[in-house]
């Protein structure tokens, strides 16, 4: 197994990485970049803790070739650090007690940011299919709603 | 796995699968395909990224006078957003949206779900009662083939190792009728969850009557298929209130002659036979809607 060099961009910065042909979008992240605020939890696409934005479209890092995201820009949870509309969504979780565990909430915050960049107002279905892909064993998901309504009323948690 | 190539057009990516062969696979959104190599259930020596490829020129769907033609390679999120598909396709469209979950269908394409060849893919049964072909892409020329002949078996396509799926096309012939289309999917929740048993419909109602009736259905037969002896039982018949009713003994038999479900963890054989008249229940329920006026059909 030859390890090809793997290049796109994350969180706004360049890199190269060595990757295996097999590896997935979620091994490079965690393991060669750092970034493990991209959760491994079922592996298989069922839970969403991988959830990761693919030039700005939701994807799971767990199922993702790594190589298919050549020349692709990914954002994770840890562009938040410089992304006031991220920061808003996790404020948004915080309030409204939709964060416990927090293992779910990297990928709920890119699920609503991915949610909110596309549908400024969206209608309750529209909320629920949005973050049908992303399971949280602690809430019972009425305080991630409820998060997600406040963030609409307000007009935040949009990227700029 | 060795190698992990990522063509930018259509033209090398054919060239590799013509070198390589059964040695190896394309991958599109690799949505099922990254697991079944991390489980050991596939040993390719590599892979063949279809991301950057696109099999129609100007967008993921084409009006084509008596056409709709659909990207094969295309995320199904754009065949979901498309206006056209969902005129002229309309219950194909609904499975799309039931297929995985939004973050799958981002990158999950028609072609991994036509020729990963479940059967309970919710592609195929729409596909069916639409009449789909393949467009089977290989270097140096293409084929088009019918959609029943395509899927073989379970996990099993007529598509040669050199070939890709590149496009579907969906004749589009002038309706007999008002259309009534539907397409339901059982299973234990709506998100990320394989079926079932999964049911598509297209039936036409003119003058009260059912004057065509398609169907075809998913989960309970080693492929998809049609129903075509609930297609004939149906046919013909006065769409009024008590149609299923009326019927239920002949639909009862056509359904149990056409399906035959393997009791599994997605249910016993008796459960899905049950799920399937549930769905053809619900297709005379909204014949019979659309008949009296209650309801308007899809192409109203």
């Amino acid at each position: 197994m030859t390890p090809d060099v793997l290049r796109f961009t994350v969180n706004g910065r360049e890199v190269a990485v060595p990757a295996d042909p097999d590896a997935r979008l979620l091994d490079v992240l965690r393991e060669r970049l750092g970034l493990t605020g991209v959760k491994e939890g079922c592996g298989e696409g069922e839970c969403g803790a991988c959830s990761v934005l693919l030039d700005g479209r939701l994807v799971n890092a767990c199922l993702l070739p790594a190589h298919s995201a050549a020349g692709s820009h990914v954002t994770t949870i840890e562009a938040a650090a410089a992304r006031p509309d991220l920061v808003a969504i996790q404020e948004a979780l915080v309030a409204s007690g939709g964060v416990q565990c927090g293992f779910c909430s990297p990928g709920f915050v890119l699920a609503i940011s991915a949610l909110l960049a596309e549908q400024p107002a969206p209608t309750a279905a529209q909320v629920k299919q949005a973050l049908s892909g992303n399971l949280c064993r602690c809430t019972g998901y009425h305080p991630i709603l409820a998060a997600v309504d406040q963030l609409v009323r307000e007009g935040a948690g949009r990227p700029a | 796995m060795e190698r992990f190539w990522n063509p930018t057009n259509l033209d090398e990516a054919l060239a590799v699968l013509a070198g390589e062969r059964e040695a190896v696979l394309p991958v599109a959104g690799g949505t099922d395909l990254m697991l079944r190599l991390r489980q050991g259930r596939l040993s390719p020596r590599g892979l063949v990224s279809v991301r950057r490829l696109r099999g129609l020129a100007d967008g993921p769907v084409r009006l084509d006078g008596d056409a709709l033609w659909l990207d094969a390679l295309a995320p199904l999120a754009d065949l979901i957003a498309s206006p056209a598909a969902r005129a002229h396709a309309p219950a194909l469209v609904a499975a799309l949206d039931t297929i995985g979950s939004p973050a799958v269908r981002n990158v999950a394409t028609l072609a991994g779900n036509v020729i990963n060849a479940s059967p309970a893919a919710d592609s195929l049964p729409p596909l069916l009662v639409l009449d789909a072909e393949a467009q089977l892409s290989r270097r140096g020329g293409s084929r088009r083939v019918p959609l029943a002949a395509l899927v073989t078996g379970p996990g099993r396509t007529s598509r040669a190792s050199d070939e890709l799926l590149t496009a579907v096309r969906l004749p589009l012939g002038p309706p007999a009728g008002r259309r009534v289309s539907l397409f339901r999917k059982f299973g234990k929740r709506r998100a990320n969850v394989i079926a079932s048993a999964n049911l598509a419909a297209r039936v036409e109602v003119a003058d009260g009557r059912l004057v065509g009736a398609r169907l075809a259905a998913g989960g309970v037969a080693a492929t998809p298929r049609r129903l075509a002896s609930v297609e004939q039982a149906l046919r013909g018949q006065a769409a009024a209130p008590d149609l299923f009713l009326r019927l239920e003994g002949a639909l009862v038999a056509a359904v149990d002659g056409h399906v035959a479900p393997i009791s599994d963890v997605r249910g016993s054989a008796a459960f899905k036979r049950a799920l399937i008249l549930h769905a053809v229940e619900a297709v005379c329920a909204r014949a019979a809607r659309v008949a009296s006026g209650e309801e308007v059909g899809d192409d109203a």
